[in-house]
C-alpha cells in the first residue's frame, strides 16, 4: 500500500514468512522487515519453517508426528492422530479461528500433542487462548496435533466438519494411523462408511528407524 | 511437519511425484546422527533426484546454495529430502537405504498403492501412514485454477504465493520467460527441497495455455 509516496508492506496482511526478503532479495534493498516484537515474533515463528522454536527446540510448525513413529511409538494400534493445518494452503488464519476448533476438540477429550508449539498457547481445560490478545493475530499455518482412540474417530470428524463451517479460513486435514500387520489400515473403512473422501497420495513411514518402540502387544492382538 | 502431505493433483500427475524424507528422532537417535544422515543424503543423490534439500538450511534451488552446502551444513537434526519422478527409482532408493541400515527414519510421500507395492518388493512394509482428507472450511478462498493449487501445495510450508504462480504463468504466456525458468524461480521459495520442478513446468505450461 502507498504511504507518503512510498510503497509499504501492509502489516495487517503480512504474516512474516520472509520469502520476499530472503528468497527474492531486492537488488536496491528497498524491502526491509519490520522489527520482530510481539506479536510479530510469534507470527514469524509460525511462518518460517527453518528455525527452531525456543520452547520445543524443533523447527517447523508441528512435530515429528508419524515420521518417527516406529521409534517414538507415539501412535499405537487402536489410536488415530489428527494434524490440522490451519490456513493451508496459502490462506493464513487468525488465532480466533484456531481457538474455535481447539475448543470443540477439548469437549471431545482428545489428547493434544505437548511438543507442538501451538498447544502451549491454549488452556487445555477450556480450549481458550491463554493470551486473549492473540485472537486477532494472523499467522500463516499453525497446526493442531492431537490423538484419540479409533472409536472416537467418527464423532471427532463430525465435530470437525461442523466447526470448520464456522471459520473464516481453510484447514488441510491429515489423519494418521498404524498399518496393521496384515497390511490393512482401519481408518479407511470408517471414512468410507462416513462418506469422507481421502487422497490416494499419502505419507508413509517405512519403519526403518531404530531403536524400535516396544509394541503394545495387547492392542496388536486385539486387532 | 506435515509438509510433504496434501499435494493436490490428478493421479496421472501424482504418478510423477514422490518425496523421500530421512531424519533422526529427537531424543532417541539424534546424538551423532550427522554422518548417517549425510550417507542417506548421498544415497538419495545417487539416483538423480529432481530436487533435494534440508528443511533447516535450504535446497539445491536456494540462492547461493548447492548439494555441497547442504552436506556442509548437515547437523544431527537435519531433515533431508529427495524428489523423484518414477516409482521404480523410489524403489531403488528405498532398497539402498534399507541396505545401508542407518537406523534413521525413512518416509515416502506419494501414491499409497504404488509406494506400498514398491517397498514390499524390497522387503519392507508401511509402518504408519498419514492420509489427507483434503481441504475443509472456507474453500471458496482457494485459487480457482487447479494448476495453481497443485503448484502451491508442492511446498507444504506455504512459501509459494498464488500471485507469484499466476504472475510467472502469465510471463510464460507472453513469451517473457520459459516454463523452466518460472518453475526454477518458484522452487527457490521452498526451503526444504520438496518442490517438484518438472511437474511444475507441466502445470505452468497448462496455465499458460501451451
Amino acid at each position: 500500500m502507498m504511504k507518503e509516496k512510498k510503497a509499504n508492506i501492509d502489516q495487517k496482511k503480512c504474516v512474516e514468512c520472509w520469502v520476499c526478503y530472503k528468497i527474492f532479495q531486492c537488488p536496491v534493498d528497498a524491502m526491509r522487515p519490520a522489527e520482530l516484537v510481539f506479536p510479530r515474533d510469534l507470527m514469524w515463528n509460525f511462518a518460517v519453517p527453518t528455525k527452531d522454536w525456543a520452547t520445543t527446540r524443533m523447527a517447523g510448525r508441528g512435530t515429528e508426528e508419524v515420521k518417527t513413529n516406529e521409534v517414538t511409538g507415539r501412535l499405537g494400534y487402536g489410536e488415530v492422530a489428527l494434524a490440522l493445518d490451519f490456513g493451508r494452503p496459502g490462506i493464513s488464519t487468525l488465532f480466533e479461528d484456531v481457538e474455535k476448533v481447539f475448543m470443540a476438540l477439548v469437549m471431545l477429550g482428545v489428547m493434544f500433542e505437548k511438543e507442538n508449539p501451538l498447544t502451549g498457547l491454549f488452556d487445555e481445560s477450556t480450549g481458550r487462548l491463554k493470551d486473549e490478545r492473540l485472537r486477532e493475530v494472523r499467522v500463516l499455518q499453525p497446526i493442531i496435533e492431537c490423538k484419540f482412540k479409533i472409536n472416537q474417530l467418527e464423532n471427532t470428524l463430525n465435530t470437525l466438519k461442523d466447526v470448520s463451517g464456522k471459520i473464516n479460513t481453510v484447514i488441510s486435514v491429515g489423519l494418521a494411523s498404524r498399518v496393521r500387520v496384515d497390511g490393512t489400515i482401519p481408518i479407511f473403512n470408517i471414512l468410507d462408511r462416513m462418506g469422507i473422501p481421502y487422497k490416494p497420495n499419502m505419507k508413509i513411514n517405512l519403519g526403518l528407524g531404530r531403536p524400535k518402540a516396544p509394541e503394545r502387544v495387547h492392542e496388536k492382538m486385539r486387532l | 511437519m506435515t509438509h510433504t502431505l496434501h499435494r493436490t493433483g490428478d493421479t496421472s500427475s501424482l504418478k510423477k511425484d514422490y518425496v523421500v524424507l530421512v531424519m533422526s528422532c529427537r531424543g532417541f537417535n539424534d546424538a551423532g546422527a550427522t554422518p548417517k544422515l549425510v550417507e542417506a543424503l548421498k544415497i538419495m543423490a545417487g539416483f538423480n533426484p529432481i530436487n533435494m534439500g534440508d528443511m533447516k538450511t535450504g535446497s539445491i534451488w536456494t540462492r547461493d546454495y548447492n548439494f555441497e552446502s547442504i552436506v556442509k551444513k548437515a547437523t544431527d537434526t537435519s531433515i533431508f529430502h529427495g524428489v523423484y519422478r518414477e516409482i521404480e527409482t523410489v524403489k531403488k532408493v528405498v532398497k539402498a537405504l534399507k541396505e545401508a541400515d542407518l537406523g534413521m527414519s525413512v518416509v515416502v510421500s506419494g501414491l499409497y498403492d504404488e509406494v506400498s507395492s514398491a517397498v514390499q518388493e524390497v522387503g519392507l512394509r508401511p509402518h504408519t501412514v498419514m492420509t489427507s482428507l483434503g481441504i475443509w472450511g472456507k474453500t471458496e478462498l482457494l485459487p480457482k485454477q487447479s494448476e495453481v493449487l497443485d503448484i502451491m501445495t508442492m511446498c507444504g510450508h506455504g512459501m509459494i504465493s498464488r500471485n507469484l504462480v499466476t504472475k510467472l504463468a502469465n510471463d510464460v504466456k507472453l513469451g517473457r520467460i520459459s516454463s523452466d525458468e518460472a518453475a526454477r524461480t518458484i522452487a527457490k521459495c521452498c526451503t526444504c527441497g520438496i518442490f517438484n520442478v518438472e511437474r511444475a513446468k507441466v502445470l505452468i505450461d497448462s496455465l499458460a495455455g501451451r
